[in-house]
């Protein structure tokens, strides 16, 4: 019988960028063995759009249209980080309201972005109920967005010195409301995919961590809280109002995809809660403080990392001026670049094809953090 | 956090070390040669363990680049920006890669956009997010991206552009107004 080498036994297949199993605009050149993958290999580009090249020429506020669009789906981490790198620059204190209200958009924005990983994970799976359920209850906490700010997605609220507006009048029962309703639901989420057989069975066991990886590759956010390291920005270096809210920070110690898709389940239930501690709490006053004219603000020279827990980890802005009225430097640390391709490449030799797009959903890579 | 820097300034030399305007954040400035002691030494002593980001800055008006060394401590719940410049007539670096593996895909990124090259990352010569780019690197400060996109894509006649867009206006109207 013929022995075939090893390059004749492997198959090379391009997964993306136009995949269903891929989260956005990338792709990935896996090498197979039968069924069993040996490598991977990233590849982003699809979606640059320069904008820390169009950034270095703008005006500071000129700039916000454009870092709410760096990552898609949770604009407001952007706006936030971006506006208070800005802010510790420049020496300005905002207004102690202004500070809850930023910390309630951004737990909303948080607790968006985990709907809207549901319908990921279930859809990989073929689960097709989910995703209609949570994309549905997402455009609930979209409708109150559309109040507060105007725009659904992209809102350029947070800019430096508070928030663009007070709350609508009864905004904060609407809240409530629609926090309510998604209590009342999460059984039935529980019931239709985390306690699903097919769920558990798909996800356990599968991408396991080996939590030495966590420190040394700069793991964060859920996949490094499903390994039991208690990494969590908004407790270890509490920005906002983030130091007034009680919470714990959540870990799993399954260190493999079921453990990470069960730290999201619990954060959506903690998002809950610190939006209504947010709502039970938050001070009267202004929400704004009153910037020099911004098409002649000048920043004197400096520089700053600053850094959110978005809902996949540690999102960072460093920023570095030159006294002039243009940023010298933006860099925007992406959660996703040490996930998709060195936590990935070690993560895929011995991995199943058909786990592959579930892996990759799993880790929440999002590419437009990846290349801004 | 002083405590740290003075143990540092007596093993290596500190150019400039500046506090950030918080009290979590310090900004140091060693020596290009002295860099991989110094994160080696903070990465092993001093619970510096995870490299948040490696950035470039480009100042033209000195000929030289920043690189700046991001780093987190948990322990210690301190940041620390370690910078370095370097000549932007030579740019060229050693890796950190043997410190911390994820500094393959920022030295990668860094060597695209700005053209500074890292002696033992073995793949930063592959394609980050552009293909086959053959002019200079497009993050540096002289690069002029109206005159590329010009020589690239030309310019578009106005004239012709305007007169089209009359001329589809002006169809799609005649055949509304008939119906």
């Amino acid at each position: 019988m013929k022995k075939f080498s090893k390059e004749d036994r492997e198959v090379k297949l391009f997964v993306g960028p136009q995949h269903p199993g891929v989260t956005g605009n990338m792709s990935f050149e896996i090498t197979l063995e039968g069924d069993i993958l040996t490598s991977v290999k990233t590849h982003v580009g699809y979606l640059h759009r320069a904008f820390e090249k169009l950034m270095e020429r703008r005006l500071f506020i000129q700039n916000f249209p454009l870092v709410c669009r760096i990552c898609v789906p949770e604009s407001d981490t952007n706006e936030e980080n971006y506006a208070r790198a800005l802010e510790e620059l420049a020496g300005i204190e905002i207004p102690e309201r202004a500070k809850w209200i930023r910390t309630l958009v951004l737990e909303l924005s948080r607790l968006q972005m985990f709907m809207r990983w549901i319908g990921g994970i279930a859809g990989t799976m073929g689960l097709g109920t989910a995703p209609q359920w949570s994309v549905g209850d997402r455009d609930y906490i979209l409708d109150l967005f559309e109040e507060l700010t105007g725009g659904r997605i992209y809102h350029i609220y947070i800019l430096p010195g508070g928030v663009r507006r007070d709350l609508p009048e009864g905004f904060e029962e609407r809240v409530l409301k629609v926090m309510d309703y998604l209590e009342k639901k999460l059984p039935d989420y529980d019931a239709l995919i985390f306690e699903n057989a097919v769920f558990k069975k798909r996800l356990k066991g599968i991408a396991k961590i080996d939590p030495s990886w966590v420190e040394e590759i700069g793991v964060t956010g859920p996949v490094a809280r499903a390994c039991g390291f208690p990494f969590d920005v908004r407790k270890e270096q509490p920005y906002e109002v983030y130091d007034k809210l009680d919470f714990e920070i959540i870990t799993e110690t399954g260190c493999d995809l079921y453990a990470m898709a069960m730290v999201r389940r619990r954060e959506i239930e903690l998002s809950i809660k610190l939006i209504r501690q947010i709502i039970d709490r938050m001070p009267k006053g202004d929400v704004w403080t009153h910037l020099p004219n911004v098409l002649y603000w000048k920043i004197p020279a400096g520089e700053t990392y600053v850094k959110t827990e978005a809902t996949r980890g540690e999102f960072g802005y460093y920023v570095v001026t030159d006294g002039s009225d243009k940023p010298r430097r933006v860099h925007v640390r992406g959660v996703s670049t040490p996930h998709a391709y060195t936590l990935l490449e070690r993560l895929v030799p011995g991995m199943n094809i058909s786990d592959f797009s579930v892996a990759i959903v799993g880790l929440q890579t999002c590419p437009p953090e990846i290349e801004r | 956090m002083e405590d740290l820097i003075k143990r540092l300034e007596s093993i290596f030399k500190i150019v400039e070390k500046k506090r950030g305007k918080r009290d979590n954040l310090w900004i140091l400035e060693v020596e290009k040669d002295s860099l991989h002691a110094v994160l080696s030494y903070l990465k092993d002593n001093e619970s510096f363990r995870h490299l948040a980001l490696i950035s470039c800055v480009d100042w033209i008006e000195n000929n030289k680049f920043q690189l700046s060394y991001i780093l987190w401590s948990y322990q210690k719940r301190q940041n620390l920006i370690v910078k370095i410049f370097i000549d932007r007539d030579k740019p060229e670096f050693k890796t950190v890669l043997n410190l911390f593996p994820q500094a393959e895909i920022y030295e990668r990124e860094i060597r695209e956009l700005y053209g500074v090259t890292f002696e033992g990352n073995p793949t930063q010569f592959e394609d980050f997010v552009l293909e086959d780019w053959e002019e200079m690197p497009p993050m540096r400060r002289d690069f002029d991206t109206l005159k590329y996109s010009q020589e690239k894509y030309g310019d578009r006649d106005s004239e012709v552009l305007k007169t089209n867009i009359r001329k589809i206006i002006s169809d799609y109207t005649d055949e509304w107004r008939r119906k």
